[in-house]
């Protein structure tokens, strides 16, 4: 269970920089998961954690000792990658036996670790079975026990259910954790899927472009993310520029570009009147207003551009003045809105997200690739 | 603009994924989503109409034209497939005209074409861009573009946005679906996930093991599941074996569930099936509208999954799963676990088979 700090680390290709400056800490017995697009660095962390690549400058520290220079074969790492690495030729006893067999092992203590660990992942009775006689979920199982009975004390997950269909992939998320928290392993897990970052993680490290946006708990980034890249990756949300127009102790006016006022009563206190902000709401939580519901502040109105019914909720696409649009999410109970309607919703202010105006505009702030 | 229709059309593909007597019908300009899970017969589909996959039995015409034995480059089909398949070292214009070069085609002409074709989907500008360094989304718009310079009478999208980023998917679907409905073109789109099927599609065609369970639209398919495994694989669900006495149903010889006998007319009824999205929490019984069903139960389990929170509650040893949208009152999901409340659910939405 140990430890580990990355201290300013960066991975430079040749000229292409994959990591940039990443500081940061994974607890012992924590549970971390790395998000984010395509190319955003985060299997490089994982590979320089485990090794398999060295930094370009900065220190890793496993508990206080710097591992940046040692070889993948002396940190206790065990790799768990979603092609599952295992020999076809051999059962799946002998997959979890072989490593433990080259290291040595004596052959009653080869037994009872293999045993162990095949009945932590649930093989217990499916030892003699062969790769090919399994299906995918049990592969990786295979190449998790391997893993644990090598002795690794870190766990490192390389989109490790990938490969598996949704329904297996779930239950084998449920497990892993289980197993990480019973065998008190720390794990750092890559995924590009937000739902099973938010399913699995005691934290979650949201990265872009080499560098890490925010590490907080699912709640935090859900609720109460502190970067517009984080609230736009994880969840779904809409974003308006504005300018703040008033301050008191306790809300801000922000007056959007489309000339709409709303009251933001969260997060507000280190913004200035005059500041230039983006303003963000989660697409489920704007409300739509019936007609008799006048109100001046917190709301936008709009004409729809569409609205797709789909079974458990509706997109709702909002044209606004000046070209622009938004998106909300609804219940599917209300009847579908047809092209043209004039629509009118509502944001209160405790459902506002404020973020400093980025410098390179918010189109790149909210850039994917 | 093409009709297309399958008359008991079987195919095997050599994967072990087969086509078993499919027949239906897609109209001029109809965008149908192609859904089901991996190998069930969605890819297959599409690769038999493009005349990838030859047919075992049956019949495929394109408008009245028999088309079950043509060889793919005599059915004028234009196909996108979930990996480009871009020609990485030629310029995005380069890779439009390349089929048009092939086919000696007018290539003043179709120049003209291309160029307003990139202008509809989004690439104008690109026209000289090396393919390779295009984002994902460029370069499966180029795949779309091409396949529609090409003349295609019928667009085939093969899980187009499957090797996409998410939120890049989630920009493309909508977006492509209006090129596609602007130009009229019929258009067959093959994907394994029922969100996109029901926001891209006019109708969707759901698939299992081969077979076409049911096919209509995004509402039809929804509300009124003809199978079980329709109703739960397009919203998760909970499942259950139950009995029926005296139009109630009975769950575990313990909850007494009621239906709505005029959906559901017959006694032969064996399972149940409830979307976790269609059940609502209550923290007291009196809020429950009175022709819901309503029961006392405890949350043993909160899971976060980003736009959507799922909570199991347990009645009386019995567990109901819930699916909800994120919403400001679940601020603090996780220390909803061991709260006692009730959950309802109104008697149409239980669906039995």
């Amino acid at each position: 269970m140990p430890k580990i700090d990355f201290l300013n680390v960066s991975k430079q290709f040749g000229r292409i920089v994959a990591v940039k400056d990443l500081n940061f800490t994974i607890e012992d017995g924590e549970y971390l998961s790395f998000l984010g697009p395509s190319g955003c660095g985060k299997t490089t962390t994982l590979r320089l954690l485990s090794g398999l690549i060295l930094p370009t400058k900065g220190k890793i520290l496993w508990d206080g000792k710097p591992i940046q220079d040692l070889p993948p074969d002396l940190r206790d790492i065990g790799y768990v990658f979603q092609q599952f690495a295992i020999f076809p030729h051999m059962n799946l006893y002998e997959n979890v036996a072989y490593p433990l067999e080259v290291r040595g092992f004596s052959t009653i203590d080869v037994e009872e670790t293999v045993e162990e660990y095949l009945k932590l992942v649930g093989l217990e009775n499916k030892a003699h079975l062969f790769p090919r006689d399994v299906g995918a979920a049990d592969l990786q199982r295979t190449g998790v026990a391997r893993v644990l009975a090598r002795g690794a004390k870190v766990l490192l997950l390389d989109e490790p259910y990938g490969a598996l269909d949704f329904k297996v992939r779930e239950e084998f998320q449920d497990e892993m954790r289980r197993i990480v928290k019973e065998l008190k392993l720390t794990a750092i897990h890559v995924t590009h899927d937000q739902s099973e970052a938010m399913a699995i993680s005691d934290r979650v490290a949201i990265m872009k472009k080499g560098s890490m946006i925010q590490l907080a708990s699912p709640t935090e980034l859900l609720f109460n993310p502190s970067q517009i890249f984080s609230a736009h990756f994880v969840g779904e949300a809409n974003f308006l520029e504005g300018i703040v127009s008033e301050k008191n102790h306790e809300y801000i006016l922000v007056e959007t570009v489309d000339g709409w006022n709303f009251k933001v009563t969260r997060s507000f206190e280190s913004f200035l009147i005059g500041d230039r902000v983006i303003m963000g709401f989660r697409k489920g939580f704007a409300k739509v207003l019936t007609n008799n519901q006048e109100k001046v502040l917190n709301i936008i109105k709009g004409d729809v551009l569409s609205d797709r019914y789909l079974g458990e909720k509706r997109r709702t696409k909002i044209h606004l003045e000046f070209g622009r649009s938004i998106e909300i999410m609804q219940l599917p109970h209300e009847p579908v809105l047809a092209k043209g309607d004039a629509i009118t919703i509502e944001i209160l202010p405790e459902n506002i997200l404020l973020f400093r105006y980025p410098a390179r505009g918010l189109e790149d702030a909210l850039e994917v690739t | 603009m093409t009709r297309i229709l399958l008359e008991n059309v079987s195919a095997e593909h050599k994967s072990g994924a087969n086509l078993i007597d499919v027949s239906m019908l897609v109209e001029d300009g109809e965008y149908v989503a192609v859904l089901g899970p991996t190998g069930s017969g969605p890819s297959e589909l599409l690769k038999v109409i493009a005349g990838l996959l030859p047919v075992t039995t049956g019949k495929i015409f394109l408008d009245e034209k028999d088309v079950s034995d043509l060889p793919p480059e005599d059915r004028h089909i234009g196909m996108v497939f979930e990996q480009f398949n871009l020609f990485p070292h030629l310029s995005v214009m380069d890779n439009l005209l390349y089929g048009p070069r092939m086919r000696r085609s007018d290539i003043e002409k179709k120049k003209k074409i291309a160029a307003e074709i990139i202008n509809m989907v989004r690439l104008n500008g690109r026209e000289d861009a090396i393919s390779r360094e295009l984002s994902g989304g460029m370069q499966q718009r180029v795949g779309i573009a091409r396949a529609l310079v090409a003349d295609s009478q019928l667009l085939l999208l093969d899980q187009p946005y499957r090797a996409l980023d998410a939120k890049i998917r989630a920009e493309m679907r909508l977006e492509v679906r209006n090129i596609v409905k602007g130009i009229g073109i019929s258009c067959l789109h093959s994907t394994h996930e029922t969100e996109e099927a029901m926001l891209v599609a006019d109708k969707i065609a759901i698939f299992n093991a081969g077979r076409l369970q049911q096919i209509g639209t995004p509402e039809e398919v929804f509300n009124f599941p003809n199978t079980e495994f329709v109703a739960s694989f397009l919203a998760e669900s909970n499942i259950w074996d139950i009995e029926i006495k005296d139009n109630v149903i009975i769950l575990d010889n313990t909850l007494n569930i009621k239906y709505n006998a005029d959906l559901f007319p017959e006694d032969k009824y064996s399972r149940m099936v409830l979307r976790q999205h269609s059940i609502d929490l209550f923290s007291e019984k009196d809020q429950i509208p009175n022709d819901w069903n309503g029961f006392h139960g405890k949350i043993t389990r909160v899971r976060l999954l980003g736009e959507f929170i799922r909570i199991t509650v347990n009645v009386e040893g019995k567990e109901f799963i819930i699916r909800e949208l994120l919403n400001p009152d679940l601020r603090d999901p996780l220390l909803l676990v061991d709260k006692e409340l009730w959950v309802g659910f109104p008697v149409d939405e239980v669906k039995l088979f």
